[in-house]
């Protein structure tokens, strides 16, 4: 009873002592700081002329050689061979992450194969390029590898419709013509159309209990549109293939050397690192949920297809979106084998306008909104693992 | 424990806001710092500096050397010897400017500096003279607020490709690729030349001129196009197992004037003026007659008075005063460590193949453009 009074009292100085107030302090000062640095980084700006990209609407005077669904020349502006470089960035870092996740899956599950050779090779293959400066690996895939193909007068060819030289790498494409459109709307019907007709077949089978066959039916009635659509709309695809000119290539889908290199050397880079992160992620799912598996009968597929992979799969995806951003931010190294990527178009807008400044700010919030979409695509997965726990909590 | 684990991301995030806000404060900094011109002055050398900027004479001075920004990588202009040091026409002008300031050519440290990174070098002090193939633009001069002096080397973009290729006219290369070095006019050039006509062209731009080589040497490019000095010099030097030079030919169409000048900041009009008649010293010597051989006698007996007042010998009593506040007969110095315009032209370029005789970097009274403002 004597003691209660004591406590109670406030002595002089106990206030700092107390969590709430600390944390109180603690935010008004940060907010403070922020404020007043955000003030005077805006106040020097404005006294700098602020960040002014009128110069971007200038026409740009260069072209840019290697385009993704762009088209653009010297003659336009040098916002638009901005875009070009942008659309070539987000095409080496979109496959690149493709390539570098399905590669990096199986490398990874190759290190803890039991079959002593395959688990050899992947072991040598991520030392080999974990331990690798990347502008030297992109370097050599370009100069030692790419560049090393035939020429083009001696283009290396595949049954005459795919040629691979150091041009570009030339493939056969598919051609649309008019009617296409239609065509593609009326396979999307047949698709919805075949996934209705799966559903009510397979209800069908479960009330009547006699077979319904719901996967041919779906997959018929699917078959049925897309042909017939093709036959009705005029047959309105045709392959494209390329044909070797003088200098170049005519037709097919024509990837350049650059591209190549560039997005070959990113996903084997990044692919090792995948693999480190998928082995990580397989390991740090308990060997119980394995054995139980395996004393269920499933077989060694199974197993990790069913049950470890999906439970490694919450482990793994924080440390891959990180991996992922990291092959958009390295696909700034493009310069060193001249593939006109955003860093290269904007390092030319630079020398051209001298505009280091604003071009490098302008750069940065460019990578810095590509690298959050990229976070909030892995985010998405885990937001249903987050669900789910808590759906069966 | 846990109240603490919780602060963690407050903290975590009030010390990336202010590695955010001191990196931004550094960079508005440094920009405000060049805008100004502040330049590290020489305490006792420069007591008054000049307030539109420095004072570069007092500070090389008071540094002991000059730094000269420079190529590294291209024979005949900039680039290592097999000793490691810098040798070349545009190296041959810095030892030219220490000559004048020190008396000594070798008081000098060249910086390689790339195409892209060159001007930025300057403008952060890092170097104090460019002289680096650098092609004197409107842009360049008054945007970014460099100072050219006179044009050391008059050169212009042309094309090269290979001899067995059988391209003989612009038209020929009708879809062909183009290489060039990236941050340079050369792409603008290309664009101007082939845009808007029905031949089209893929450029494709290097960043290092070893890996350019390696493309054009395995087939990549058709044509390599950049200055005719340059071109002739990878001409020059072209791997004997890609077939040598005989394998390479320039074509003859210019497709731009190219100017390349020494480069100084505008801050230091002085320092430019002096960067500037260094080389027209170099080039009145070839005019005058003075050598690197003759220079002593044409010091002591000097047979006119503008070699007298060039060399800054002492005539009639008082020696010919320049106003850079340096020693009298500068010039002398230059012409005998490193020699007139046309010696150095004749030590670097000529090597490469580039005939002097008829082009423009032939001396005025030749037919050329090099021509040097009186010395009085």
């Amino acid at each position: 009873m004597t003691a209660t009074p004591a406590i109670t009292t406030p002595r002089p100085g106990q206030w700092v002592r107390d969590a709430r107030v600390r944390r109180a302090l603690l935010e008004v000062v940060s907010v403070g700081l922020v404020s007043a640095l955000a003030l005077y980084i805006g106040i020097r700006t404005h006294a700098a002329g602020g960040v002014d990209l009128s110069f971007m609407q200038e026409r740009a005077g260069f072209g840019v050689g290697d385009q993704f669904l762009t088209s653009v020349d010297g003659s336009n502006s040098r916002w638009a061979s901005y875009a070009a470089g942008l659309m070539n960035t987000l095409r080496v870092s979109v496959f690149g992450i493709l390539l570098a996740l399905s590669l990096g899956l199986v490398v990874g599950m190759m290190r803890l194969s039991s079959n002593w050779l395959a688990a050899r090779i992947a072991f040598l293959y991520v030392e080999f390029v974990r331990n690798m400066p990347l502008p030297v690996f992109v370097v050599f895939c370009y100069t030692a590898v790419v560049l090393r193909l035939p020429r083009i007068q001696e283009s290396a060819d595949l049954f005459g419709i795919a040629y691979f030289s150091n041009r570009a790498i030339a493939l056969p494409s598919i051609a649309l013509g008019p009617g296409a459109g239609t065509w593609a709307a009326l396979t999307t019907v047949g698709v919805i159309a075949g996934w209705g007709g799966w559903k009510l077949l397979r209800a069908r089978e479960a009330v009547t209990g006699r077979p319904s066959y719901p996967v041919r039916g779906g997959l018929l009635i699917m078959t049925v549109f897309t042909i017939g659509g093709y036959v009705a709309t005029g047959a309105p695809a045709a392959w494209d293939i390329p044909a070797v000119e003088r200098f170049h290539y005519e037709g097919g889908l024509r990837l350049s050397p650059e591209y190549f290199g560039l997005l070959v050397a990113l996903s084997l880079f990044n692919a090792a690192f995948v693999a480190e992160i998928v082995r990580g992620a397989i390991t740090a799912v308990p060997r119980g949920e394995k054995e139980a598996a395996a004393s269920l009968g499933l077989s060694g597929w199974q197993q990790m297809s069913l049950v470890v992979l999906p439970q490694a799969l919450r482990v793994m995806l924080p440390p891959l979106a990180t991996q992922a951003q990291n092959l958009a931010k390295m696909s700034s190294i493009a310069i060193v084998v001249a593939f006109p990527d955003l860093m290269n178009v904007g390092g030319t807008i630079i020398n051209n306008t001298g505009a280091a400044i604003p071009v490098f700010i302008l750069m940065m919030v460019t990578y810095f909104i590509l690298n959050i979409v990229i976070a909030l695509i892995f985010v998405g997965p885990q937001w249903r693992f987050t669900w789910s726990r808590g759906r069966r909590a | 424990m846990l109240a603490g684990v919780q602060r963690l991301p407050h903290g975590a995030a009030l010390l990336l806001v202010l590695a955010i806000g001191v990196t931004a404060l550094a960079c508005t900094d440094d920009n405000s710092d060049s805008a100004a011109g502040v330049t590290e002055t020489a305490p006792d050398a420069a007591p008054a500096p000049q307030p539109s900027g420095g004072n570069t004479i007092a500070t090389v001075q008071a540094r002991g050397f000059i730094r000269v920004g420079v190529n590294d990588s291209l024979p005949g202009f900039g680039y290592i010897r097999g000793d490691g040091s810098f040798g070349g026409f545009d190296v041959d002008f810095g030892h030219a400017l220490a000559a004048a300031i020190f008396g000594d050519r070798e008081a000098v440290q060249f910086v390689a500096v790339s195409a892209g990174s060159r001007f930025e070098a300057l403008r952060v002090h890092e170097i104090d003279v460019l002289i680096r193939n650098t092609t004197w633009t409107l842009t360049r001069d008054v945007v970014q607020g460099m100072t050219f002096a006179v044009p050391n080397f008059y050169d212009g973009q042309a094309l090269m490709v290979r001899t067995a290729d059988g391209i003989e006219t612009l038209s020929d290369l009708d879809g062909a690729v183009v290489c060039a070095l990236s941050g340079t006019t050369t792409q603008l050039n290309q664009e101007d030349t082939f845009g808007g006509t029905s031949v089209t062209y893929q450029p494709l731009g290097f960043d290092r001129n070893e890996t350019l080589q390696e493309a054009f040497v395995a087939g990549r490019c058709d044509a390599w196009t950049g200055d005719r000095s340059q071109l002739a010099a990878r001409l020059a030097s072209y791997p004997i197992q890609a077939g040598g030079p005989s394998a390479l030919k320039i074509l003859p169409n210019v497709l731009s004037k190219e100017p390349l000048a020494p480069v100084t900041r505008d801050d230091d009009p002085l320092w430019a003026d002096l960067v500037n008649w260094v080389i027209m010293g170099m080039v009145a010597a070839e005019e005058l007659g003075v050598t690197s051989e003759n220079v002593g006698t044409m010091a002591e007996e000097p047979p006119n008075q503008e070699v007298a007042r060039l060399l800054g010998s002492t005539l009639d009593g008082s020696a010919f005063q320049t106003g850079f506040g340096l020693q009298d007969g500068f010039m002398r110095n230059v012409i005998a460590q490193v020699g007139n315009y046309g010696e150095v032209y004749e030590r670097n370029i000529t090597p490469l193949g580039i005939e002097r005789e008829g082009s423009l970097n032939a001396l005025w009274t030749e037919g050329g453009l090099m021509y040097a403002p009186p010395f009085r």
